[in-house]
């Protein structure tokens, strides 16, 4: 219990510094339009490619399903760049990086807290956008209360699956020199393409979409869409029930949680044998 | 006579910005401006060596600021060579060159060598140039070995030696060193201090202004110190001077067991102008050194421990260091002050 | 003033340098920079294959990828330097050296020209390679007159910028952060910025980039998709305003900001 309890506190607080770094910048009225700004314009890029090539109306539902992947698709953007950030700012700028190494807390939990901080605030971005898409553009939303449950449930572990991918990406940042900064945006970039957050991932070549498939992000935002717009989006999920894809996005994030305590561990190991905790690499 | 170096009323104020100012207010939180340096008058000849001493948050660093262009003052002038440090800032560039103590500039990529040509590119000093004088101070410094190595596997000690030669290879008028040992071993700061004094030596017409809270540092390097605590110059005058300040034969120190009852059992005495007390847990003692304002005083110090119950081992009397003539005008020592953050 | 002349260009020079030798000495730029933004722009590229678009538009994201290219060197590897620079403590460095700030950033873009070059260059020909884009230029010293206008611009758009970064430090990151997709929407990175509507394509073509990848489209590819905005030569004609106008703002604004910075004692604060 002891443990557990000390658990929680390390990531409350781990979590409480991500927000006192990220807030401490400017005034609360320009943090919370950051939280706006950004993704309400990259929902208008969107809109405007789909009006430019289809000349159809963004309450098109082909457009509503573009729209909501994209809208969810903000978690995982912000939370892979935020931890990347972490590990360059707090190994070259701030020098902090060995002593959180040092403390019981361990890195993985310093990662997870500041992770599940950057998640609530991203949760205010992610809900703004939907609203805009309603208010503005007619996106035709329909989660009833029977949806809520399976809604809950993919929202729950899609978070874990991108938390656990932003912490093994953070980890891979561990022995990188600075330009490994961009390398969380690039990946970012790399699951957009592959987990059909704003087209089909059937229109790439089938080696591709069969990558897709193994990703649990991919099931995360199906089981999002069908819970909002009552229609799949991928074809070739279409067979399967909602049941199913939640199932598959159960085991797909467990796998990936596995794999990023893995890569956590392997990381370290490879810093503290090379001595590049504390390297420094800017230029 | 045109000095190297002069403030005249110089005062640095720090503002909150004005959102949290209203934010402090609006839930009753203090909303002090902090004034860095109050009044501050000083005066450095060519050629001269001169020290600022000073504990943490006295307002060296801020004067250093203010002298090598970084800070503008709040009211004051400063003129350095001539030339007004506010209005002349360009011209006054060519002239002058700093160096910190805890220094992490520069980029961790590049050699030692890299980084000493590259700042000294931004002095406009030519390659060959550069080079030349790198090299020559990397040799008196000990770092030859090390030109070729990256900055970030430096030991703290290199750094430092790496950071001193950007410093001098711009061959600057005047020289601002901030803490320039600070962190260093006694070994390497010894050398640093060598490398500065004999280059000092060479350049009779070169100024350098040192801030530092090493006593010995300032004593044996410095032609004059500026004794500063809380932005006020408390004293200037060479180390001698401002030893014989104090009366030869008045400091003491005396040797007591342990002293755990807290507090100091020679406040409120009249003839005490200051003491500061030393605990020595692996030696069961405690050492008092004190500064009388009379000689006849020791009996009255030593009746007063006696009453305190604590039981004098020694009484030895003590010529006066520039740590005594800095707790007499200070009245506390140098790590009782407040961080400095500007 | 030769020996002011000389000491800025040999400024140039050791700041420049410090980025050549980084990128041979850091050879993982090469997968950082080029391979991965080159799967942002293939992740555009087949939002407009989802939706049917015309070939053109691909090759408008491909191209527009190779702008975004310099865009980022000029905003990221530029004008927010002064904001790490400020936290490794070179920032006081330069200030007190006897060298305009604008060496400095010379410097700076100089020398991140190589490694964005060849990004530029890996997805304009990946991009071109995967998704078969046709091009039809129909006046090379146009283009390249286009291109050099454009980034001269964007040059002074980002000496400006790093006004603000020098004296805000985070502040001016995050806000740099949030300016990031208005402007990549308002300069028409994806599409024609006719298609936001005349008036808002018009306010758009304040920012120069959006003049900039407007002539270059009009230049490179030809049919309706393009919908340009104004005439190559007006654009030209903007550019160069645009770079005299950008340019001096930022002389004044880097004095301006560095006046304030030493009067506020922002200057040198570290872990805004």
């Amino acid at each position: 219990m002891g443990r557990f309890r000390s658990l929680i506190r390390s990531l409350m607080t781990a979590g409480r510094l991500e927000w006192a770094i990220e807030s401490n910048w400017a005034d609360p009225f320009l943090f919370m339009t950051y939280q706006v700004v950004r993704p309400v314009f990259g929902a208008l890029i969107l809109v405007v490619m789909f009006k430019v090539v289809s000349g159809k109306p963004a309450s098109d539902p082909a457009f509503a399903q573009l729209y909501v992947g994209n809208a969810f698709f903000i978690l995982v953007t912000q939370v892979l760049l935020g931890l990347g950030i972490v590990i360059f700012e707090d190994r070259e700028r701030f020098e902090m990086l060995r002593y959180i190494y040092l403390t019981p807390m361990g890195l993985g939990v310093y990662l997870a807290g500041r992770g599940l901080s950057k998640i609530v605030s991203t949760m205010a971005a992610i809900l703004i956008t939907l609203a805009v898409g309603s208010l503005f553009f007619g996106i035709p939303y329909s989660m009833g209360i029977a949806d809520l449950p399976n809604f809950v449930a993919a929202l729950f572990l899609g978070t874990i699956a991108t938390l656990a991918i932003g912490v093994a990406l953070a980890a891979m940042s561990l022995g990188m020199a600075q330009n490994g900064f961009s390398m969380p945006e690039g990946v970012s970039a790399l699951f957009y393409l592959l987990t059909g957050a704003v087209f089909s991932i059937d229109i790439l070549p089938s080696w591709v979409a069969a990558l897709g498939r193994l990703i649990p992000l991919t099931y995360w935002l199906e089981a999002i869409r069908r819970s909002l717009l009552h229609r799949p989006y991928i074809g070739s999920l279409a067979n399967m029930s909602d049941a199913q894809v939640l199932l598959t996005l159960s085991w797909t994030t467990a796998a990936t949680v596995m794999a990023s305590w893995g890569i956590l561990i392997a990381a370290r190991h490879y810093v503290i044998s090379t001595g590049k905790l504390d390297q420094k690499t800017d230029h | 006579m045109e000095w190297a170096i002069e403030t005249q009323d110089l005062r640095r104020t720090f503002r909150n910005r004005p959102v949290r100012r209203l934010l402090r207010r609006a839930v009753g939180g203090p909303v002090q401006d902090h004034v860095a340096l109050d009044s501050v008058d000083l005066t450095v000849q060519p050629g001269e060596l001169f020290g600022i001493l000073g504990p943490n948050g006295a307002g060296k660093t801020t004067i250093i600021k203010i002298l090598s262009t970084l800070l503008l003052p709040t009211s004051g002038r400063a003129i350095v060579d001539g030339l007004d440090v506010a209005r002349e800032p360009e011209s006054l560039r060519r002239r002058i060159n700093m160096v910190s103590g805890g220094e992490h500039s520069g980029f961790g990529i590049l050699t030692v060598r890299e980084t000493i040509w590259m700042f000294a590119q931004f002095y406009g000093v030519p390659t060959k140039v550069a080079h030349a004088r790198a090299d020559a101070m990397m040799e008196r410094l000990g770092l030859t070995e090390a030109a070729d190595t990256k900055t970030s596997k430096l030991s703290t000690g290199m750094r430092q030696k790496m950071n001193i030669i950007r410093g001098f290879v711009s061959d600057p008028k005047i020289l601002y060193l901030d803490e320039p040992t600070l962190g260093l071993d006694v070994g390497v700061a010894r050398e640093v201090r060598a490398f500065i004094s004999e280059w000092m030596h060479e350049h009779p017409e070169r100024t350098v202004l040192l801030t530092t809270h090493y006593m010995a540092e300032a004593d044996s390097m410095c032609d004059r110190v500026a004794i500063i605590d809380k932005g006020r110059v408390l004293a200037c005058d060479t180390p001698a001077s401002l030893k014989r300040e104090l009366a030869p034969d008045c400091v003491y120190q005396i040797e007591v067991p342990l002293w755990t009852d807290g507090g100091n059992p020679l406040d409120e005495l009249a003839v005490v102008r200051s003491a500061a007390m030393e605990h020595r847990g692996d030696q069961g003692r405690t050492h008092i050194r004190v500064i009388l304002e009379d000689e006849a005083g020791i009996g009255a110090v030593t009746s007063r421990l006696a009453q305190r119950g604590a039981r004098v081992l020694s009484v030895n009397r003590l010529e006066p260091s520039l740590e005594d003539a800095f707790l007499n005008l200070v009245g506390h020592g140098l790590s009782s002050g407040n961080g400095e953050n500007h | 003033m030769k020996q002011n002349l000389m000491t800025n260009l040999r400024a140039i020079w050791g700041r420049a340098y410090v980025r050549i030798v980084g990128a041979n000495r850091e050879p993982s730029w090469l997968f950082f920079e080029v391979l991965l933004p080159l799967l942002a722009v293939f992740g555009f590229a087949m939002i407009y294959r989802g939706l049917g678009a015309p070939e053109q538009y691909i090759g408008f994201v491909v191209v527009s990828g190779a702008m975004i290219a310099f865009w980022q060197n000029i905003l990221w590897s530029m004008a927010a330097q002064f904001y790490w620079e400020k936290e490794m403590g070179n920032l006081e460095l330069y200030l007190i050296a006897p060298i305009s700030r604008m060496s400095i950033l010379l410097g700076m873009a100089i020398g991140g020209i190589f490694m964005t070059a060849i990004r530029a260059i890996g997805i304009l020909v990946a991009g071109t390679f995967v998704f078969g884009v046709a091009y039809q230029v129909t006046n090379w010293p146009a283009l390249i007159l286009v291109f050099f206008l454009t980034m001269s611009a964007i040059y002074g758009l980002g000496m400006l910028a790093s006004s603000l970064f020098m004296l805000f430090g985070r502040e001016a990151w995050h806000t740099a952060n949030l300016f990031q997709e208005p402007v990549y929407f308002l300069t028409g990175f994806y599409f024609p910025v006719r298609s936001l509507g005349s008036l808002t394509a018009m306010a758009a073509s304040a920012i120069p980039l959006t003049l900039g990848l407007d002539a270059i489209r009009q230049l490179i590819f030809s049919g309706n998709a393009v919908n340009p905005l104004f005439t190559v030569r007006t654009e030209v004609l903007l550019l160069i305003v645009a770079t005299v106008i950008l340019n001096w703002a930022a002389l004044k604004a880097l004095r301006y900001m560095e006046y304030l910075g030493k009067s506020t004692g922002r200057l040198t604060l570290k872990g805004q």
